[in-house]
């Protein structure tokens, strides 16, 4: 039976039984994998605030023979978040970010990088930064980091970089923008301007510690904020819930 | 083919839909219920039919009850300006053990899970409200699960009642009784920390 230790994130957990939990780690070193932890809703002493969504703990796993399922059996806690359950929009965007990160990695795919990412968006979450901001960036990182980066660099189509131009469009199939002689046949909704596409850019190459210098303004957040999105769910091609929570409830938290 | 005849293996299956219950678990429940006196079978399947036909919810807290208003509601001798806000009947049934609390309580049935789809329209909050806008309560205490889920619901439902003229409150969190305080967690002890009274 092997025996691991590895820093891991809690992406899920769901009640198992009378007192077990049953939890989704995305692990530093094995990727994403799930376990059981016996006992977990009653023990006061081995998992007391450990096993909780979003904290970043080391837990030791061990693995059965035949049994895709590992077993938690000690947990250290690393980082709980706690400023996260304080706010209800922080706790949502948290969830979100987990949630889409669940939905991207396979069972047993180790991802360093995007364990980084995940890793500095709950942070960045907890110490109180602009969420529509981070959640832009963590959609560009995301979808770089899964080999699907979108093309800011030249027009998809024409494969030409023509500067001076009003207005760019995104175009979702070939995952670029496209410039305006190119455009004509793409709705007005997919536009970007040229300030938004060099923020993008920038965006992408830049590394996670300079990230929150970058300044994303209003105009650049609502012309980036809904293409990153719709294509990342489009690649996904399956509901997230949260972001359905997120939509639902945006008035209501704000 | 089933070594078991289709009756049985009709039990297991419903058996095994049960929370926490596998395959091999309801086989054995199965089993040992065909091995019960009739009398005993049937006083099980009564019961669940009974359940089915008598409980439903309170009209004013939303816990489960046989009549409506359930007995905690309609009971005059308990204080009608203070409302405690419990996840389930569960959470409920244990503050009333404690004998802490003579008041009046509110079921939300869950607490806000994104990941699940369960937002603030699926949980009994609306409900919640309009008891609040009734004029009766002065204070509404929050005793959701010191989870991230339940800690995330009390701190909306906190955003949500800030604006209404009735103390908001939130149950305390910290040391448990009779426990070593060195062998408690860093965010537990901060937490009591945090929720000191003045001795």
């Amino acid at each position: 039976m092997p025996l691991h230790k590895t820093p891991a994130i809690i992406l899920n957990h769901k009640d198992f039984g009378e007192s077990d939990k049953i939890i989704t780690l995305f692990t530093y070193s094995l990727g994403k994998i799930t376990s059981i932890a016996k006992g977990a809703k009653r023990s006061r002493k081995r998992f007391a605030n450990q096993l909780d969504l979003f904290s970043f703990v080391r837990p030791i796993l061990w693995e059965k023979q035949h049994s895709s399922l590992t077993r938690i059996d000690q947990c250290d806690l690393l980082q709980p978040f706690a400023s996260i359950r304080k706010v209800p929009e922080r706790f949502a965007y948290a969830a979100y970010f987990c949630e889409l990160v669940d939905a991207w990695v396979k069972d047993r795919d180790p991802h360093a990088e995007l364990f980084h990412l995940l890793l500095w968006a709950l942070r960045m979450v907890d110490h109180g930064a602009s969420l529509a901001p981070l959640s832009v960036i963590f959609h560009l990182r995301l979808l770089t980091i899964v080999g699907y980066a979108p093309n800011f660099i030249a027009c998809v189509t024409c494969n030409l970089w023509k500067g001076g131009q009003v207005f760019y469009s995104f175009n979702y199939e070939k995952g670029g923008i496209v410039c305006s002689d190119c455009a004509f046949n793409l709705p007005l909704k997919n536009r970007l301007s040229p300030g938004t596409v060099k923020l993008l850019s920038l965006a992408q190459k830049t590394s996670l510690a300079k990230l929150s210098r970058l300044h994303f303004s209003a105009q650049p957040l609502a012309e980036s904020a809904p293409i990153l999105e719709n294509f990342v769910h489009s690649l996904l091609g399956k509901e997230i819930k949260s972001y359905r929570f997120l939509s639902r409830s945006h008035e209501c938290i704000r | 083919m089933s070594v078991f005849p289709p009756a049985l293996l009709r039990l297991i299956r419903n058996l095994g839909n049960l929370p926490g219950i596998g395959e091999k678990t309801a086989a054995r429940l199965a089993l040992a219920i065909l091995r019960w006196p009739e009398v005993r079978a049937k006083e099980l399947a009564q019961s669940i039919d009974e359940v089915k036909e008598k409980i439903r919810f309170c009209s004013t807290c939303f816990s489960f009850t046989e009549t409506d208003p359930c007995a905690i509601c309609a009971d005059p001798k308990r204080t009608t300006d203070a409302i405690c806000v419990v996840e389930d009947p569960g959470d409920m049934m244990a503050i009333e053990k404690s004998s802490g609390f003579k008041g009046r309580y509110h079921v939300l049935h869950g607490v806000l899970s994104p990941m699940d789809g369960v937002g603030p329209d699926e949980l009994k909050i609306k409900e919640l409200l309009l008891r609040i806008k009734s004029g009766q309560v002065k204070e509404v205490i929050l005793a959701t699960s010191p989870t991230v889920a339940g800690e995330a619901t009390a701190a909306y439902l906190a955003g949500l009642l800030q604006n209404e003229y009735i103390a908001v409150t939130r149950i305390a969190c910290g040391v448990p009784m009779g426990t070593d305080l060195k062998y408690n967690d860093e965010m537990t002890l901060r937490r009591a920390l945090e929720a000191r009274t003045k001795a």
